[in-house]
């Protein structure tokens, strides 16, 4: 696979209003760390949902994984999702499930025995240092631990690709460096590609990025 | 409390749909064990001047069961002291053949008119007794017992339904954010569905197996026996492997489907 991400021309909406995005284009290769920045509004969330499927796009071409968006079934874009590791702004953690079953979700997605499942959790959880509180429910969390499950969560599967969307928005300067520190950890150990939308790019993340700028509904590559 | 309240509505509503469907069963044994009760107490008279033949009889009418003769020998038993024996001989050579004939199901109104009209076709018989008034009350009152019952099984159905899928509809919005978080993550329909698929599975077998005990235990109880006593009916007996395991795939037939219309339906994401 040359690209794990290739879009070309997107133009996207929400039902009927003015398109958020209107010509949005970028490649991403494998093993590549991508930030997209833009200012409030600018639609960036909306390029990470149109990533994932939550959005398709009205016009242009969007291929993911291999994946072409044209006429997409519901089938083909589950079993897509089933290789990404999406980090949500608003964690979308399951309230009456536990800690632990939160960072399993992927894993019993994917078919995986009980053995693994727990095993793996129980290790992401240790590195994201939230193991003592695998038994809790999300509600008893501060929202910088919710982002650490949810990061957790996200890397549970060993994706081929990892959306994040706002990662570190609100959060203590701790739980950003362990989050980043997994993202980066991602990308160098298991070769995953990282796309974040961030405001920010950490001053102190010590790697090379491509970074691409969004404005006026156009993605411009910075870097 | 709202939660065993939620399940009630799903254990009711099957119980009351499994119950009717179950009436109705009950209801066509009892008619049909009555029914086969009055054929066996029922006959017609024929009157013939010679001998009949069951096998000849069966050709003109489909429903004859048997033909059996009546003796007169007790009718001429009664005249013996008041006559002569040589005027009782002349009697009982004048005297016609009566025979009983018995069908195998009860004919309706119409259908006994044409096998009246048969028998007086045959040239032997020269009257006919079907006693068809008194027949056709009790006929005519099972068939009314029988369509009311399945009248009322039809409403009670429909209501039991809909509040199926009504209780099927909250609580798949009650597990819409789970649902629409397990989608994100690529899970299948029946994945994500699976919670509403165990509950309403639950709740309908549950219901069924009350509805199995019901029928096995009250046709023993004495109030009930008393009562199909006083009303002549056989009280049938529950067969759990042809009557109880069908209810029980119904009520799982139907807890599938109720799930996979209305939770496909508005479970989307």
């Amino acid at each position: 696979m040359e690209y794990v991400i290739k879009a070309n021309g997107l133009n996207i909406t929400y039902g009927r209003d003015e398109p958020v995005i209107t010509d949005a284009s970028m490649l991403i290769k494998p093993q590549e760390f991508v930030f997209i920045t833009g200012k409030s509004g600018s639609g960036k969330s909306t390029i990470i949902k149109s990533l994932y499927g939550e959005l398709l796009p009205n016009r242009g071409d969007l291929n993911v994984c291999g994946v072409d968006f044209k006429q997409i079934s519901t089938t083909r874009l589950n079993v897509l999702r089933r290789y990404l590791g999406v980090v949500f702004q608003d964690y979308k953690l399951i309230d009456e499930w536990t800690v632990e079953q939160n960072v399993m979700l992927p894993l019993i997605i994917g078919g995986f025995s009980k053995g693994v499942c727990v095993k793996q959790a129980h290790k992401l959880l240790k590195h994201v240092k939230l193991l003592h509180k695998i038994n809790k429910y999300p509600y008893e969390l501060s929202g910088g631990e919710q982002q650490r499950v949810a990061m957790a969560r996200a890397l549970a599967h060993n994706p081929v690709l990892i959306l994040a969307d706002e990662p570190t928005g609100n959060l203590d300067s701790y739980s950003s460096e362990v989050i980043w520190n997994l993202l980066k950890g991602a990308k160098e150990h298991l070769g995953t590609t990282v796309v974040v939308v961030t405001h920010n790019i950490p001053s102190t993340l010590n790697m090379d990025y491509k970074h691409y700028f969004l404005e006026g509904g156009i993605l411009h590559e910075v870097h | 409390m709202k939660s065993i309240n939620s399940h009630f509505s799903i254990i009711i509503s099957v119980f009351v749909l499994l119950f009717s469907f179950q009436f109705t069963q009950f209801m066509a044994s009892v008619v049909e064990s009555y029914s086969a009760k009055i054929v066996d107490d029922y006959a017609i008279i024929l009157v013939a001047s010679t001998e009949l033949k069951e096998d000849e009889l069966k050709g003109i009418i489909s429903e004859v069961a048997s033909l059996s003769e009546i003796s007169s020998k007790k009718i001429l038993d009664r005249l013996k002291n008041d006559m002569s024996s040589k005027n009782l001989s002349l009697l009982q050579v004048a005297l016609p053949k009566f025979y009983s004939l018995k069908l195998q199901r009860l004919p309706n109104q119409q259908r006994m008119d044409v096998i009246k009209q048969a028998l007086l076709g045959h040239s032997s018989i020269t009257r006919i007794e079907t006693f068809a008034k008194t027949h056709e009350k009790i006929f005519k009152m099972f068939v009314l017992l029988q369509s009311m019952v399945y009248v009322f099984t039809f409403f009670m159905g429909a209501v039991a339904i809909l509040l199926i899928f009504k209780q099927v509809r909250i609580w798949t919005y009650e597990h819409n954010r789970r649902m629409s978080i397990m989608t994100l993550f690529g899970a299948s329909f029946f994945m994500k569905s699976a919670m509403l698929y165990r509950m309403t599975i639950v709740d309908s077998l549950i219901s069924a197996l009350i509805v199995c005990a019901i029928y096995s235990v009250a046709p023993e109880l004495p109030i009930v026996q008393s009562i199909a006593q006083d009303l002549d009916i056989v009280l049938p007996e529950f067969d759990f492997l042809y009557e109880g395991l069908p209810l029980l795939g119904a009520s799982l037939a139907f807890a599938i489907l109720s799930v996979s219309l209305v939770a496909r339906k508005i479970g989307r994401v």
